[in-house]
């Protein structure tokens, strides 16, 4: 049926008022990313949309703090990893300033820690950046609208982990410590406890993330975004 | 006539604005559909949790749905919405989507409206060309339902958010999931509850 014919159903149910028919300002995005090539392949795709525009792109998240102020546009499509300040970083400084601020993650990190953090910071979506064009369009479009968008795997991964005991701040540094080669020895001088305290950590850490021994935790620490390499 | 078996045996209502409305028996991780919401309450009132089809959603998305929840990633405060975009099989929906429905202990139909409303918008901004909606009532410990009261502000819900739609768009199929067990009432409840709409209409504006 055409739109334009139809008429409310029921005039005393809904509204009278005139339904606008012509196309609301685009939605305005900023791109933030570290990597040129990233930006602009985010913006060929956005730029197809009518209803969306790129206003602006920032390189770290310390320019995105910067280029928010400036612009603020209606969406920010945000990395995490970038010099100088992390995505999760940058999306905090952000809503705290502007609590109404709607950022999506866009990562290649699938590890719940890092989702959990952006979310957390105030993050309205988290996607993979191996997600389908039409899903970050998708994406872009509900959380304009006041919704939010979850990868589902990523979502599953949290509902695991979150299930799981996880690891102490201690028991990150420690397998921060160990996964930059320290031996338990030395580990235990960097951080001014007995080395019996370091192995006591590890046995925590092995058990709590299903480890086998320190390098197998530090893979699957790294993979959930609890440490960073 | 003989009761339906299969999740292929929905049972039409009707078509407002190009898109034909059904009642099937399924749920959020059976229906076959671009988009399957799923409503989800504050919390459960049965101190056992979820049962039915919206245990079974949690359960398909690896407890996602009461862990996004508890950490307060979505509150369900009414008409929140929280979409999770390509989940696995068994879900065969390529999105679900969340749906806040609030406090189960003040529930009423007028949530209902809300919800259908803030879904209905949602599959249509993602362009969905058929969706389901899963309201999980039983499922969240709601015992006495008005069946009569429960689809008529469902479909006020739908057919308000198609109304008042802004845009063109791709939907041509919503699908109102119910147990089995009781599909043919709640065809009937529905059924009714659209011609009573219908009687409201305009002139000439019957469908």
């Amino acid at each position: 049926m055409n739109k334009e014919t139809r008429a409310p159903i029921i005039p005393a149910l809904f509204h009278t008022g005139t339904v606008c028919l012509s196309p609301s300002s685009p939605i305005r995005i900023l791109v933030v990313d570290d990597h040129p090539f990233l930006r602009e392949g985010v913006r060929a795709v956005v730029e197809t949309q009518a209803d969306m525009q790129v206003v602006g792109e920032a390189d770290s998240g310390t320019d995105a703090i910067i280029r928010y102020r400036e612009l603020l546009p209606d969406i920010v499509l945000m990395d995490l990893q970038m010099p100088d300040l992390s995505g999760d970083q940058a999306i905090a400084a952000i809503r705290e300033r502007s609590p109404k601020a709607r950022i999506i993650v866009l990562t290649t990190y699938a590890g719940d820690a890092h989702a959990l953090r952006a979310l957390r910071a105030g993050a309205a979506g988290y996607l993979l950046k191996t997600s389908l064009r039409k899903e970050l369009l998708q994406a872009i479009r509900s959380v304009h609208a006041g919704g939010k968008h979850l990868d589902a795997d990523v979502a599953t991964d949290i509902a695991l982990h979150l299930v799981a005991d996880a690891p102490s701040e201690r028991e990150i540094s420690v397998l921060s410590l160990a996964a930059h080669g320290n031996s338990n020895k030395q580990i235990a001088a960097k951080l001014g406890v007995s080395e019996d305290t370091i192995k006591a950590h590890m046995k925590a850490i092995f058990a709590k993330l299903g480890a086998s021994d320190r390098t197998h935790a530090v893979t699957i620490a790294a993979k959930r975004g609890l440490i960073d390499l | 006539m003989e009761e339906p078996t299969s999740s292929n045996d929905a049972m039409p209502i009707g078509e407002w604005a190009g898109v034909g409305i059904a009642v099937a028996p399924n749920d959020a991780v059976t229906a076959a559909v671009d988009l399957a919401a799923a409503g989800v309450f504050t919390h459960e009132l049965s101190p056992d949790g979820a049962v039915g089809g919206l245990r079974h959603l949690d359960r398909a998305v690896g407890g996602a749905v009461m862990r996004l929840r508890g950490d307060g990633v979505f509150n369900a405060a009414p008409g929140e919405i929280l979409a999770l975009s390509t989940p696995r099989l068994p879900v065969a929906a390529s999105t679900i989507l969340l749906v806040g429905m609030g406090d189960p202990e003040s529930w009423s139909p007028a949530m209902l409206e809300t919800a259908m409303s803030a879904a209905t918008n949602e599959a249509l901004r993602r362009g969905a060309v058929s969706a389901s909606f899963a309201p999980s009532l039983l499922d969240s410990g709601i015992a006495v339902i008005d069946a009569a009261g429960v689809a008529m502000a469902m479909l006020r819900g739908l057919l308000s958010a198609l109304d008042a739609y802004p845009r063109r768009f791709d939907l041509k199929l919503w699908v109102f999931c119910t147990g089995a067990a009781h599909l043919t009432a709640t065809h009937a409840a529905f059924a009714r509850a659209y011609a009573d709409l219908a009687r409201e209409m305009p002139p000439g504006r019957a469908p």
